[in-house]
């Protein structure tokens, strides 16, 4: 799956990169597949799977999935 | 005793030419360290109810909060503060960059204007010695213009330059405040004051260090030299060192709460060209700092490949005149940026002026005889940006739209009120209070007129777990809260942020500093305080700063018959949103007015008209204020 990490999650992603390609074997849940990557749950307030707004802990993703994840954000 | 201040007030009144020195107490700076608090306290005690904001009697105060030129990350703040031209009420807006600490530096902790230069002057201040100088030749000149003629008849490079443009020499009613071109006291017209006082610009220059006013340097030090290596260990930080404020774009429009066309819709269908990663492509050319502050979110850019002197569109700028104007132009939007700075608009105020006229526009309340025949649809790029040199030469149309939004419609009349959105005279910026209802909250009740920096926004209580929800636990908030709802825990929520948020302002602090929106948590905003004073402060105290000036705020406007009423949003609020996540949602009418209820009974104030009590003013040692508020709202 494409994982986009967008606002501050992308300081929990390898090498600080927003966007990643995870292999998966089989159907995931979402939140283990981020859980693996040590972004903390609690930190993503928006879930977008393949441009539809879905709620991460029910999320299953596989294959070509488009992931993009939004963090609370702040005013500014 | 060093405190963290210089203990000095420079005074100038500019029909005289008089320039005077006046020396504070530590007893009174420990009352009003400064900032938004020192402001407060002046402008009621010098400015006579119902003066005129544009009469040479109007008090234009610059004052530095306590910390402000303190090494320590994000400490760089000023407030500029004087009857708001816009509003009628309460003036007030802050801005970091290098001005404020250089103000320090030369020896003062604030400046009060009054009165009306007979020709345009500037002031000149270093190290102490101060002189009025003509500046007939920078008169009509763009910001960058002006800066770089300063500076070289000054003869140092070096010389910290804060200054109005055309805008404020105009009297366009949301003129601002720039320093070093990046900048800007934009809200409130506090640039219009300035420029009915004939003033273009103050020159800083000075040699103190902020280590010599403190009562205990070393610690201070320590602790800024932690700050700066925290910067990049925490996330919020991070964001904000990598995107700056433009990374908020994407993730509004994907919650539906990007305010698109005059604020009917959430969700903007040409967002891709505005998001951060097309902002990287094509504008971005390097980051920048302010004053000693290791998060950097000021963004330099280049504008049609052309490097600009006067630094990036922030989120702001992009959201109003981006999708509030229908626009996805990214570089019409960093020229609107540019436009902005070099005539010091406030580019909130501009763009949401423009979107309103759009919208009238499309209702056929205004047509081509009008705007001289610029097709002002939403989407119009180029009649947006001839607009806006109209507004800031008060040429045709601009001459109207100068005036804002709110009194633009009274003139246009018909349903034109309806599409003004504002609350007090000035607009709202590019939140959306239908997804954040606190933040809504705060455009009603803020003194200055909407105000999107009341208190941080709601979607960082909504998860306990989130770092943001966590840090706040210090501040007193423990309990998460969604988005989208008012009740008494948030009301909590609200009532301990709005003091946080103006201590901020008093002691000098950016928005971007501290906990919960970043990263310093509250502990060591107390240790910076008390490393600076020696005072032994309590968080309590630090809480207690901030709402003695919220309110002396409050008295302020209650003197000018600002009531309840007042407390309110747009009509358009309480409606849906057109499209998005959100469509079809407003914000619930009679929660809000329940909400404001509990939140006035937190805030001590009388349910009804809105009233500070006595008990709770003197209990802010405010006492002295109650006798100021007109005696029919003393319920
Ligand atoms: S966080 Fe940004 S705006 Fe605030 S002081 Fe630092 S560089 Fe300036």
């Amino acid at each position: 799956m494409k994982l986009y990490a967008g606002g501050h999650l992308d300081f929990y992603l390898p090498n600080r990169r927003s966007r990643v390609e995870i292999e998966l074997k089989a159907p995931t849940r979402l939140s283990e597949v981020l859980a693996g990557l040590g972004l903390p749950l609690a930190e993503v307030h928006l879930t977008v799977v393949n441009g539809q707004m879905v709620d991460l802990q029910a999320a299953i993703v596989f294959g070509q999935d488009e992931v993009k994840l939004y963090p609370a954000v702040n005013g500014g | 005793m060093a405190y963290g201040s210089t203990a000095k007030i420079l005074r100038v009144n500019l029909s005289t030419g008089a320039l005077e020195v006046e020396t504070l107490s530590e007893d009174f700076y420990r009352l009003y360290p400064g900032g938004k608090a020192l402001a407060g306290y002046i402008l009621l005690n010098e400015l006579p109810a119902h003066t005129e904001p544009f009469a040479p009697e109007n008090v234009l105060v610059i004052a530095n909060g306590l910390l402000t030129g303190a090494p320590v990350s994000t400490a760089t703040r000023y407030v500029v503060s004087a009857r708001s031209p816009l509003t009628g009420g309460y003036g007030e807006s802050e801005a970091g960059g290098f001005w404020g600490p250089e103000l320090k530096m030369a020896g003062f902790e604030a400046i009060v204007v009054k009165g009306r230069a007979p020709q345009p002057v500037y002031l000149w201040i270093q190290d102490g010695v101060t002189e009025i100088r003509p500046a007939a030749h920078l008169w009509g000149r763009t910001t960058a213009e002006a800066q770089e003629t300063i500076r070289a008849e000054l003869g140092d490079e070096k010389i910290r330059v804060l200054q109005i443009g055309i805008g404020g020499e105009n009297l366009v009613r949301y003129a601002g405040l720039t320093n070093d071109l990046r900048h800007f006291n934009g809200r409130t017209g506090m640039g219009a004051v300035m420029g009915s006082k004939n003033l273009r610009a103050i020159a800083v220059r000075g040699s103190l260090r902020y280590q010599s006013l403190a009562h205990d340097p070393e610690t201070l030090l320590a602790l800024g030299r932690k700050l700066s290596k925290a910067v990049r260990d925490n996330p919020l930080s991070w964001d904000l060192q990598v995107r700056g404020t433009p990374g908020l774009v994407e993730p509004l429009n994907t919650a539906g709460i990007l305010p698109t066309r005059n604020f009917r819709q959430g969700a903007f269908e040409g967002v891709d060209e505005l998001k951060w990663e097309a902002y990287e492509k094509q504008l971005l050319t390097a980051r920048r700092s302010c004053y000693a502050c290791a998060v950097r979110c000021k963004r330099e850019v280049a504008v049609n490949g052309q490097p600009s002197p006067y630094g990036g569109p922030e989120y702001e700028t992009l959201g109003a005149f981006g999708p509030n104007c229908g626009i996805s132009d990214l570089q019409a939007i960093a020229k609107a940026n540019e436009l902005c700075n070099a005539y010091m608009l406030d580019s909130i105020s501009a763009g949401a002026t423009i979107a309103f006229a759009m919208e009238c526009f499309e209702h056929g309340l205004i047509g081509l005889e009008d705007t001289g025949g610029l097709d002002l649809r939403f989407g119009n790029a180029e009649a947006m940006l001839a607009m806006l040199e109209k507004i800031a030469r008060r040429e045709g149309f601009g001459n109207l739209l100068a005036e804002g939004s709110k009194r633009a419609a009274e003139k246009i009349g018909g349903e034109a009120k309806f599409f003004t959105i504002q609350v007090k005279g000035q607009e709202l910026a590019m939140h959306e209070p239908r997804g954040k209802y606190n933040v809504g909250m705060g455009y009603a009740i803020s003194e200055i007129g909407a105000d999107h920096l009341v208190v941080a926004h709601d979607p960082a209580f909504a998860n306990p777990e989130a770092i943001q929800f966590k840090s706040a636990a210090a501040l007193g908030i423990t309990v998460a809260q969604p988005s989208r709802l008012l009740n008494a825990e948030k009301m909590k929520h609200f009532y301990i942020l709005e003091k946080w948020g103006s201590m901020e302002k008093t002691t000098g602090y950016c928005f971007f500093g501290p906990a919960p929106r970043s990263f310093i948590h509250p502990d060591d905003v107390l240790l910076s305080i008390n490393a600076a004073t020696g005072w032994n402060m309590t968080m309590d105290d630090l809480l207690q700063i901030g709402e003695r000036g919220t309110n002396l705020a409050r008295i302020f406007n209650l003197r000018q018959g600002f009531s309840r009423q007042d407390d309110t949003l747009p009509e358009r609020i309480f409606q849906g949103l057109e499209n998005g996540p959100l469509q079809g949602l407003g914000l619930p009418r009679d929660d809000f007015e329940q909400a404001l209820t509990i939140l006035y009974a937190l805030k001590g104030w009388n349910a009804e008209t809105g009233v500070p009590t006595r008990e709770r003013l003197e209990s802010l040692a405010l006492g002295w204020a109650a006798e100021m508020l007109p005696v029919d709202t003393q319920k």
